[in-house]
């Protein structure tokens, strides 16, 4: 029997099984490795600090959303001893591979930031990119009637960028509807210049933070927090004081990749743009989080992903060139609040232009501007994530970003 | 004995029913799994007919269409709408006059006479007079005179139906308005809020011209931010231009310090402002940015 063997069995790995769980030709086995059986629909951590989710409705056993046909072991791995193409698991047993995806994701790492979780973390000091931290957030943002609240994001590359963004909306509709906003100081303080980078969305949205009375603090590179002072400084030295921070904290890879020398300094897996291929590495694919790419850190991003690494591995098994390429393309519904949204699309080459998706003049969701159906579309999601994308269907849609019903900037 | 029977006979109606529930449930996914190469076929078509729309312009028509009919519904009220329905068949009726083929023709010579009307002979009274022995003048004048008749039997017909008795002067006056009003420019429009403005780019946004980067150019710009260039700003300089040239993307803080094998505070210290913004700025690459 020959042999696929998958790390991490988060979006982009559990997808990737499903696919070739139906595709592969007899003879080929895919086995999935993770640690633990609990499946979080992160997208869903948004809201829960605004009590709009229970968590029950995030997280699902991982062994309920695989194929029967797909080996899934529940395993602490160690390492990938990629020259002679095995896995070493926490235990020691071996598994061999003929071919390797890794899907390994990426992690929070608080402690790069020095302070930050010390003293005060999950009381004053948060984070919403764990089902933990959203449900402490959530208690204190229940207590939180008066005073400055900080949404710092310390370092890129994050997961979901524009999330830091959505949750700044949300907690201005959240408290002008519990009725205290006048007593409230909303400040996002980004390494990022400013809340948008892009031409034609800074140009679109500019106005957006200052109507919602959102204050910006660019360039801002979080050094250390005194959690006791409740202090945020930065490397230039500004300092910035809160009574409540919520931070998006450094991401790094993960740890077995460390361990197995596959990644760069900061754990990332040096990947093809186009390919997905791991550089220097025969026979490994990376997909979703885990890649070095300048695409961002979603779960568009890992099906679009799927569609281009999926024919690429059958390719390779049939010791043929790839025949797909990634053109970085990412689809993210933007909660504004107040029953409202925004959708952007772009790819490596585009930046987010206004418009209708997918359909041209139709819609009906609209690019870059705000709408209730597309605040329906990002619940909507949910169903979509568990019953097409994890289930590792295809959509009717082309992987490939389109120009189609955008208006050129 | 007779219960055992009858255990085994309810497990049998059970898995029966569990047999008919996985075969229903199959039939729905096979039926996603059939459906799903059709609809992307689908969506492709609507997808592309739809754009070549687009691209035609036919979407911001009816966009500026909904504009239109906004400030017609607003500039006229239920009783107008009710006094143009009264009068719809008689407007009808002149529409229908008009685009007589006739009509169109002579309307054709008229507006092409004063389409060139810069071109028309200045005529004293003496040539006007003499123009009139032309056939097709005096046809013009002919067809001008009972225009004129028309006009004023409506006239005199509308002031007899209101009732009114009105002097000519004054009836002609009322009909075109007094002469200062007729002089008025054109009620003015709301501003529209542009459907397809395209945002001017900021001035710091012009595109870089990545092949106009020299060495030189760097040390100029390094200066006019307050940074002379030595050898380790010089390594973190390199490694971003070779890091663009391989991603195409320009490295954030986090990927300069991997790549050049520095820390944060590190870099913070050889550019003490804004560093990855800095180093792109100097080394003639696009700003590191976020996705949006």
């Amino acid at each position: 029997m020959k042999r696929i063997v998958i790390l991490g069995a988060g979006t982009a790995g559990t997808m990737m099984a499903n696919r070739l769980a139906r595709m592969l030709p007899v003879g080929w086995d895919v086995v999935l490795l993770d640690r633990d059986d609990a499946h979080v629909y992160q997208p869903g951590l948004l809201f829960l600090p605004f009590g709009a989710y229970r968590e029950d409705e995030l997280v699902r056993p991982r062994t309920q959303l695989v194929d029967s046909r797909v080996q899934l072991r529940l395993v602490a791995i160690d390492r990938v001893a990629s020259d002679e193409k095995r896995v070493v698991l926490g235990d020691g047993e071996s598994i061999s591979y003929d071919f390797l995806i890794l899907a390994t994701g990426s992690r929070l790492l608080p402690e790069a930031t020095p302070g930050l979780a010390s003293e005060g973390w999950r009381t004053t000091a948060h984070d919403f990119y764990t089902v933990e931290g959203a449900r402490a957030l959530r208690q204190s943002l229940d207590s939180f009637h008066a005073g400055r609240l900080v949404v710092n994001i310390a370092e890129l590359p994050i997961k979901c960028p524009v999330a830091p963004l959505e949750f700044m909306f949300l907690a201005d509709a959240y408290f002008t509807q519990r009725g205290d906003r006048d007593r409230i100081e909303l400040v996002l303080a980004t390494p990022l210049e400013g809340a948008f980078t892009k031409p034609v969305a800074s140009a679109l949205l500019g106005g957006m933070l200052a109507q919602r009375r959102i204050e910006v603090v660019g360039d801002f590179a979080a050094s250390e927090v005194d959690g006791a002072r409740k202090r945020l400084t930065s490397y230039d030295g500004r300092e910035l004081d809160y009574d409540l921070l919520v931070s998006i904290p450094s991401h790094g890879g993960a740890e077995l990749i460390k361990r197995s020398v596959l990644g760069d300094a900061n754990g990332w897996i040096p990947t093809d743009r186009e390919t997905l291929a791991v550089t220097g590495v025969e026979r490994t694919f990376a997909v979703g989080d885990a890649t070095d790419l300048p695409s961002s850190k979603a779960g568009a991003v890992a099906h679009f992903q799927g569609d281009v690494l999926t024919p690429n591995l059958l390719a390779a098994i049939d010791n043929r060139p790839p025949v797909a390429r990634f053109d970085g393309h990412t689809n993210c519904f933007i909660e504004t609040g107040y029953g409202r949204a925004m959708l952007i699309d772009f790819n490596y080459d585009t930046e987010p232009l206004p418009g209708k998706f997918p359909l041209p003049g139709v819609g009906p969701f609209t690019l870059l501007g705000e709408s209730a159906i597309n605040h329906w579309g990002k619940l909507a999601f949910k169903w979509l994530y568990w019953n097409v994308i994890v289930a590792g269907k295809e959509l009717p849609l082309d992987h490939r970003m389109l120009m189609a019903g955008k208006r050129a900037a | 004995m007779q219960t055992e029977q009858l255990i085994l006979q309810r497990l049998d109606t059970i898995s029966a029913r569990l047999d008919e529930l996985q075969r229903g449930r199959r039939a729905v996914d096979e039926l996603f799994d059939e459906l799903t190469p059709i609809a992307r076929e689908a969506l492709a078509t609507a997808i592309a007919r739809l754009d070549a729309l687009d691209k035609q312009g036919h979407f911001a028509f009816v966009a500026e269409l909904v504009q239109v009919g906004r400030r017609v519904v607003e500039g006229f009220t239920p009783a107008d709408v009710r006094q143009l329905g009264d009068a719809i068949v008689g407007i009808l009726d002149v529409v229908r006059a008009l685009t007589r083929p006739e009509v169109l023709q002579i309307a054709s010579e008229a507006a092409t006479a004063m389409r060139d009307a810069e071109h028309a002979t200045p005529m004293g009274a003496f040539r006007a007079l003499r123009a009139t022995r032309d056939d097709d003048v005096q046809k013009g004048i002919g067809l001008f005179v009972d225009v004129l008749r028309r006009v004023g039997h409506g006239v005199n017909a509308a002031a007899a139906r209101d009732g009114k008795a009105l002097d000519q002067k004054a009836k002609l006056a009322e009909l075109l308005g007094p002469r200062r009003a007729r002089m008025l420019p054109a009620p003015s429009r709301a501003p529209t809020v542009p459907t397809s403005s395209v945002p001017a780019r900021k001035p710091e946004e012009r595109a870089i011209d990545p092949s106009a980067w020299t060495r030189e150019l760097a040390e100029t710009i390094a200066r006019a931010n307050d940074i002379t260039l030595d050898a380790p700003r010089w390594a973190l300089l390199d490694a971003a231009r070779a890091d663009f040239a391989a991603t195409k993307a320009s490295p954030n803080i986090q990927r300069l310090t991997s790549i050049a094998g520095v820390t944060t505070r590190d870099l913070y210290q050889l550019f003490p402002k804004a560093p990855a913004r800095t180093i792109a700025k100097i080394a003639g690459l696009p700003k590191p940015a976020g996705c949006l």
